[in-house]
């Protein structure tokens, strides 16, 4: 529908022309003899909606801070319904001169009723919507104040921020809580905002405007809240705030309970707890430190004010989730990483904040296999503390997560590191001093996290700058540790034999490629050149060992290149990597897509991926959000699908080391019958909107790993391991992973041979640690 | 692939009864704000004039809000192109006699058309949004330039050093382009 036939050029002119001036008459009868035609005529509202989709979108929210602050003070509104002129109506039959003594007093400006603890936002009426309202609401939009009303409709409607209309009004006397602390705060310069002091009792409709400082609040119903500039926070009940945007801590005693903190995107209900939020109008971050709370994300469909009517999601010490706005859908909530850097921004500013939650330096996902159980040596792994921090306890790695085995009693010890003055050269390291060591047995676990069981030390040990391993031995039979393997299964140096269909068709020119290295290390290559194409294509392994289905695992690794981005800074061309189906007219492929993007502002070229599962018919399906990746470059990828995880199932693909990219499948789409009987590279009719054989792009794939694969038979368990990670949490750079070591060696003796790479490696041991310029002190406390 | 695969995925207007939640001033916000590119689409394709076009929304909204408790609850852009279109006539008589302006069988037949609209507001700003930063550097600025400060293409051109004329085709491909980018993306959304 969206072609552009040559002869219609003289009507896309006019059309064009007629969104940058006024036309002459001759051109608008010109134009108008094209718009008997219906589809031009469709296609002449189109065009017009997206010159005012650019109008609103660029000029409307550049205006939109000045409207809110016109709006806020409701001066304006107030005035202007004091002033008011003969109504002009439309239509007198259901106008109204009915200014009633109750709206009258809602259309007080705020500084007249500040004494009865209104905030900034109470004195707009029509923000509250009643019958009554609305026809005053007409009245004051006369054409006198075209201006402002226009403005106030763009503002709440454009923006979507109808939530001005929410708020509550009633109760506003009672005082809801009370300033306790004020740091450096800088309050927002608005004259009809209240600048409170400290010890001022605050009551509903107060806001908190903040350009920075920490501002600290106690509730009446004993929850202490502190909020970061900048930030607006309003008091709503005695047990109740809602933050638009910044920054907040929460410690909420068993009392308390119940407090409850919404935002644009989430309403999150205490239960008793430590936690930290952070809003804006599209996302808001909650991470719990103790205890736990209930999230409701709040769907935009609703303007904002609707709980999704899903039950909410529980939340606990040590989570830390994400809940972005999606427009007029409910927000997607997902699970990120607990960030104490972050945390410790409020954290300081608290009356009393809980423990700081120690980090897991290593982490691994919980009831992960060992695969090393001939070895019964010490395996360490070396790290660089750059940022001084202290050391709560020690763990050790956990088998299947159900216990250390009562055959075994693993020892873990932290050593500090002799580097030989080659820090960056483990291989000559000796261990220096043991600086801790913890014994663990099968009645004497400890407690399971991220894979590893922890045990917590008799006193925190604080570590320095400088360079440490932690060492474990005694892992065997009974409790194997992990060693990842970093194999693949085809490395395309000879012709894999894989099967193609219209890869060289329609501009595309794909296959193996026995003499290039786009992607690295030897030649042989699998991939080329993809053309913007309205077919199917695809080279790749049709013979897997078994056809795959969305009820068993399917996973996948390697390597790919791009280069040579699709010509135009817009395309619609697309290709994916992953399994799919072979048979004609069927779409299905899990894994990743691909569809390129413009530059980013350095002028780096950008492709966009995301983790796609894409169904038989009609293309539809599950994905990911987008990620965006430079095209020039070496990348790594991993995706693996578990249907046990989510409800039906759900797609998490890595590309490098960004943030995993994850999609859910629904129940439609896990019983939808799709099947994979092939894994390779291609593309679907579906990935491009048209065809041009000229706008192309050259992908390289290569060392891959796949389910399915018969490379290499009887593997499949073990790659299935390898798809666990290790990840080394370097709470931004405070520890940094040197690599890993083993060799026969018994506690108290330096393991001294070197092991892996640097990520990759082993999991055997690690150690929970808190960064010593958060809040140790109070752990310190906490633990003694 | 028709548009149409996607409805099924896209927001419907809020009910006729409105949810229990939702005052009428909400549920007339919820609907306004769903249909706002369409009716200004459609005010703008009928007057050519972004000034008219704003006076004319802006009035359209007075009444569509005074007349809402009419509203039947089916077709909310519809009835309120519908509405916009009395109130444009009557702008255009008043403010406008002797400008240049479509035959009233032309008004008419736009106004069929768009009452036909099938996309919904929200999806397509946020593809808006998506397909803007896409644009090269170069677009963009000129995007923001020409619809931000309401200049004129020819100071913009001035402005640039660059003729009139190139600063219309520049728009015009850049218009082009995010039209396009904008029917893929929203074809996109519908399948995902």
């Amino acid at each position: 529908m969206n072609e552009y036939r040559p002869a219609d050029e003289r009507f896309w002119h006019l059309a064009d022309e007629s969104c940058n001036g006024p036309l002459a008459d001759d051109q608008l009868r010109e134009l108008e003899v094209y718009l008997n035609d219906p589809n031009l005529r469709h296609r002449y509202l189109e065009h017009c909606r997206l010159h005012c989709e650019l109008f609103l979108s660029i000029r409307g929210q550049q205006t939109v801070d000045d409207l809110a602050n016109t709006l806020r003070d409701g001066m304006e509104m107030g005035s202007l319904v004091g002033s008011l002129p003969a109504v002009q109506s439309w239509d007198n039959a259901t106008s109204s001169n009915s200014v009633s003594a109750f709206d009258r007093r809602l259309l007080q400006p705020a500084s007249s009723n500040a004494s009865v603890g209104r905030g900034p936002i109470a004195g707009l009426a029509c923000r509250r919507g009643n019958i009554l309202q609305r026809s005053l609401c007409l009245a004051a939009a006369s054409l006198t104040i075209v201006g402002v009303f226009w403005t106030f409709w763009a503002y709440l409607i454009y923006s979507g921020r109808s939530d001005y209309l929410n708020r509550p009004t009633e109760g506003a006397m009672a005082a809801v809580a009370t300033l306790t602390v004020e740091r450096e705060c800088v309050w927002q310069t608005d004259s009809r905002v209240r600048r409170p002091h400290v010890g001022q009792r605050l009551g509903v409709d107060d806001v908190i405007l903040l350009h920075s400082g920490v501002a600290e609040l106690t509730f009446a119903s004993g929850a202490h809240v502190a909020v970061e500039g900048p930030c607006h926070f309003e008091l709503q009940t005695t047990g109740k705030g809602y933050l638009r945007s910044g920054k907040l801590a929460a410690h909420v005693p068993p009392r308390a309970a119940g407090f409850e903190v919404k935002t644009p995107t989430a309403r999150v209900v205490d239960l008793g707890t430590d936690f930290r939020l952070e809003a804006s109008s599209k996302e808001t971050t909650l991470a719990v430190i103790a205890g736990k709370v209930d999230l409701f994300p709040v769907s935009s469909a609703a303007g904002g004010r609707k709980s999704t009517s899903d039950p909410p999601r529980r939340v606990t010490a040590g989570q830390a989730v994400t809940i972005a706005a999606k427009a007029n859908r409910t927000p997607i909530v997902q699970e990120v990483r607990f960030d104490a850097e972050w945390l410790s921004m409020v954290a300081r500013a608290l009356p009393r904040p809980g423990p700081p939650s120690p980090i897991v330096a290593y982490q691994i996902p919980e009831n992960a296999a060992g695969n090393r159980r001939d070895f019964h040596g010490g395996v360490g792994l070396d790290f660089e503390v750059r940022v001084p921090i202290r050391v709560f306890s020690l763990g050790v790695f956990d088998h299947l997560g159900d216990g250390i085995d009562s055959a075994t009693s693993p020892t873990v010890q932290l050593w500090s590191r002799d580097v030989k003055s080659t820090p960056q050269d483990t291989r000559d390291d000796v261990g220096h001093e043991v600086l801790a060591s913890q014994v663990f047995e099968a009645d004497d676990s400890g407690e399971l996290k991220l894979g590893h069981r922890f045990k917590p030390l008799p006193k925190a040990i604080d570590l320095p700058v400088g360079a440490y391993s932690i060492v474990t031995y005694g892992l065997s039979d009974a409790n194997p540790f992990i060693k990842f393997e970093e194999k693949h299964d085809v490395d395309f140096h000879t012709d894999p034999g894989w099967t193609g269909v219209n890869h060289t068709q329609g501009g595309n020119h794909f296959g193996w490629s026995a003499a290039t290295n786009h992607t690295g290390e030897q030649a042989g290559e699998v991939g080329g050149v993809f053309a913007r194409a309205q077919i199917d294509s695809f080279y790749g392994d049709t013979h897997l060992l078994n056809t795959l289905d969305l009820n068993q695992n399917i996973n996948a690794s390697g390597k790919f290149d791009i280069s040579r981005e699709w010509v135009e800074s817009i395309g619609s061309g697309g290709f994916f990597i992953g399994h799919f189906s072979t048979a004609a007219n069927d779409s299905t492929f899990l894994g990743l897509e691909f569809e390129n993007a413009g530059g980013d502002d350095a002028g780096t070229k950008l492709v966009e991926v995301r983790a796609r599962v894409c169904l038989p018919k009609g293309g539809k399906g599950a994905s990911s959000d987008r990620a965006y990746i430079s095209a020039n470059g070496n990348h790594t990828f991993r995706y693996t699908y578990d249907p046990n995880l989510g409800e039906n199932g759900r797609l998490t693909l890595n590309i490098d080391d960004q943030p995993a990219l994850v999609t859910n499948l629904t129940d439609g789409e896990r019983n939808s019958g799709a099947q994979f009987n092939a894994f390779g590279i291609g593309a679907t009719r579906d990935l491009s909107s048209d065809s041009d054989p000229t706008k192309t792009v050259q992908v390289f794939i290569d060392d891959v790993s796949y389910s399915g694969c018969q490379a290499t038979p009887g593997k499949a368990a073990d790659s299935e391991e390898s798809m666990v990670r290790l990840q080394m949490e370097t709470s931004r750079g405070a520890i940094m992973p040197m690599g890993s070591r083993w060799a026969d060696a018994q506690p108290g003796t330096f393991p001294r041979m070197l092991f892996g790479k640097k990520l990759s490696g082993i999991a055997a041991g690690s150690f929970e640690y808190g960064l010593k310029t958060e809040g140790s002190r109070q752990r310190a406390e906490g633990s003694e | 692939m028709a548009l149409s695969d996607g409805q099924d995925f896209l927001p419907g207007f809020p009910s006729s009864q409105p949810m229990p939640e939702l005052s009428p001033s909400e549920c007339f916000l919820d609907c306004l704000r769903l249909a706002q590119g369409q009716v200004f689409g459609y005010i703008f394709a009928i007057v050519q004039n972004l000034d008219d076009t704003q006076d004319i929304f802006q009035q359209t909204n007075l009444v569509l809000w005074q007349k809402f408790d009419t509203f039947d609850g089916t077709n909310f852009g519809g009835w309120a192109c519908r509405t916009a279109q009395l109130v444009a006539l009557r702008h255009l008589r008043e403010k406008r006699r002797g400008a240049a302006a479509f035959s009233d069988e032309t008004l008419e037949k736009l106004t069929q058309t768009a009452l036909e609209a099938e996309d919904l507001d929200s999806p397509r700003r946020d593809a808006l949004e998506q397909c803007l930063k896409k644009l090269s550097q170069t677009d963009r600025k000129l995007i923001d330039l020409c619809y931000s400060s309401g200049q004129s293409v020819k100071s913009v051109a001035q402005q640039g050093g660059r003729s009139a004329q190139s600063v219309s085709n520049s728009l015009r491909r850049i218009r082009r382009a995010l039209s396009e980018c904008i029917h893929r993306t929203l074809m996109r959304e519908g399948q995902s």
